[in-house]
């Protein structure tokens, strides 16, 4: 009997082995799921800022009378962004806008990106 | 004897070898997978990534040229061409920068100070389409604008329409009322209305445009007192019943009015009349939620009508008509302009295709 147990590998030996094994291949594919996530996160990022930048043209060129708050919108081509924008009075004659990009990322978590400008009454674009 | 006969029963048998050989093995061709597939995964991101890099730096690129152009002359498919002193050189010298697609390639050409191109030069090789969206249409009724076969004839005969600005298409003066007319007068270089009835002139513009910030202008002259015109109509795809119009009115008033449905929902009135023979430039300015209206009269002062609810129009197509009731007047210089050029750069990723989106707003005056 103790002859028997003393030959080969025991039960817990193999489990052991295996668990550790297995966790290699796991942490593999996870690994390998990050990177593809985060490459997500980071086309999303890019896309992003592409159409906040467009926004922020817009900002540049629209009548100083009609700059106002507006509150987040979708963007017209990829309603998985929304962007809003807040203006607030520095003084009689300029108005301080901030523009902000939100989308949901691969994980479900709420990602942002903004930009913050300044118009001036009666100042060329 | 003990000891060895324990160390021996200890090892593996043949069998044992075998399994923990094939599960050792199976394990190493797992990782090997993983690390095959890790690695050409990997290396396809890295090809993506690198082209959308590139396209990107395209799209930049075009947003600076846009951003230091004198003129956009030229958008739609494929195509962004825009003059400029500016981007190219440092000089004071114009230079015309054209950007085309062809299959699946960019192509930028340059023509610093000549009449032609210089050699095609490839910028980008993983090109799905490229389409850039501007507005800048007809800033003076010209031949050079509309070219010999837009004239309009008295008998009001079927011409084409060839407006050459952005590629955007300029259809004049429908109307199966072969009563109406308008022509183009070449020596005084303005559309003439000379018309007996109540047709308008509508000028439609394509393809579609976001709903932010239009601006519409022209310099209009009536001739005869009490008699209705509205030089400027911003319609929908019913310009006839759902429109913003400005109405210079047969009481000599000038107002902004907006109907919806046939129905009129707002009205401002100007503080000033009309005289005959005056000439006045008429604005409209379309936000997202309101068309503001303002005039400026012959000694150039500016007169806000007002602001009237956009209501049900819609923005993807835009009508503007002059309509005149039983008088003539002289209709010039409609300016339509949309002050974004949009660009949407599809680019072949390898496996996938995504969209660069870009826009850009001319800055040199």
């Amino acid at each position: 009997m103790k002859t028997a147990r003393q030959s080969g590998v025991t039960l817990a030996e193999a489990l052991m082995a295996i668990v550790i094994l297995g966790t290699s291949v796991v942490a593999g594919l996870e690994l390998f799921g990050y990177q593809h996530s985060s490459t997500l996160g980071q086309s999303q990022a890019w896309t992003a800022q592409r159409f906040l930048q467009r926004e922020y043209e817009w900002v540049r060129v629209v009548p100083y009378e009609q700059l106002s708050s507006s509150s987040f919108e979708d963007v017209a081509e990829d309603a998985s962004y929304q962007i809003g924008q807040t203006v607030s009075a520095l003084d009689a004659n300029s108005l301080e806008i901030e523009l902000v990009i939100r989308w949901i990322n691969q994980r479900g978590l709420v990602q942002t990106r903004s930009v913050t400008t300044v118009r001036c009454e009666g100042v060329g674009l | 004897m003990t000891n060895d006969s324990n160390s021996r029963s200890r090892g593996m048998s043949l069998l044992e070898l075998v399994m923990t050989t094939a599960v050792i093995g199976t394990v190493f061709v797992a990782f090997v997978a993983v690390e095959q597939v890790t690695v050409v995964e990997g290396a396809k991101r890295s090809v993506a990534d690198e082209r959308w890099i590139q396209g990107s730096v395209v799209v930049d690129e075009m947003e600076n040229a846009v951003r230091l152009a004198e003129r956009v002359l030229k958008a739609g498919d494929g195509t962004l061409l825009v003059s400029t002193r500016y981007f190219w050189d440092l000089d004071d010298g114009v230079e015309e920068i054209y950007y085309y697609s062809s299959g699946s390639s960019i192509y930028r050409r340059v023509a610093d100070e000549v009449a032609t191109f210089g050699s095609p030069e490839l910028i980008y090789e993983h090109a799905v389409s490229f389409c850039a969206h501007a507005l800048e249409i007809a800033d003076s009724f010209n031949a050079e604008d509309y070219g010999a076969t837009a004239v309009k004839t008295a008998d009001g005969a079927s011409t084409v329409d060839t407006a050459n600005k952005a590629e955007y298409k300029v259809n004049e003066m429908g109307g199966a009322d072969q009563d109406v007319y308008t022509y183009y007068d070449e020596s005084n270089q303005m559309l003439k209305l000379e018309p007996t009835t109540l047709e308008p002139v509508t000028v439609t513009v394509t393809p579609d445009l976001r709903k932010k910030w239009l601006h519409a202008q022209t310099r209009f002259r009536p001739q005869v007192d009490h008699q209705e015109y509205r030089p400027l109509v911003y319609g929908s795809e019913v310009p006839d019943t759902t429109n913003v119009s400005v109405v210079f009115g047969a009481d000599g008033s000038i107002r902004l009015r907006s109907v919806e449905g046939g129905v009129l929902t707002a009205e401002e009135v100007s503080t000033i009349s009309w005289k005959s023979g005056a000439e006045y430039r008429v604005q409209l300015e379309s936000e997202k939620r309101y068309i503001m209206a303002t005039l400026l009269n012959e000694n150039g002062r500016q007169h806000k009508i007002g602001a009237v609810s956009s209501g049900a129009i819609d923005n993807a197509k835009l009508h503007f008509q002059s309509v005149t009731h039983g008088a003539v007047g002289e209709w010039d210089d409609l300016l339509v302009d949309y002050p974004l050029v949009e660009i949407e750069f599809e680019v072949d990723l390898g496996d996938s295709q995504a969209i660069i989106y870009g826009g850009a707003t001319r800055r040199q005056p």
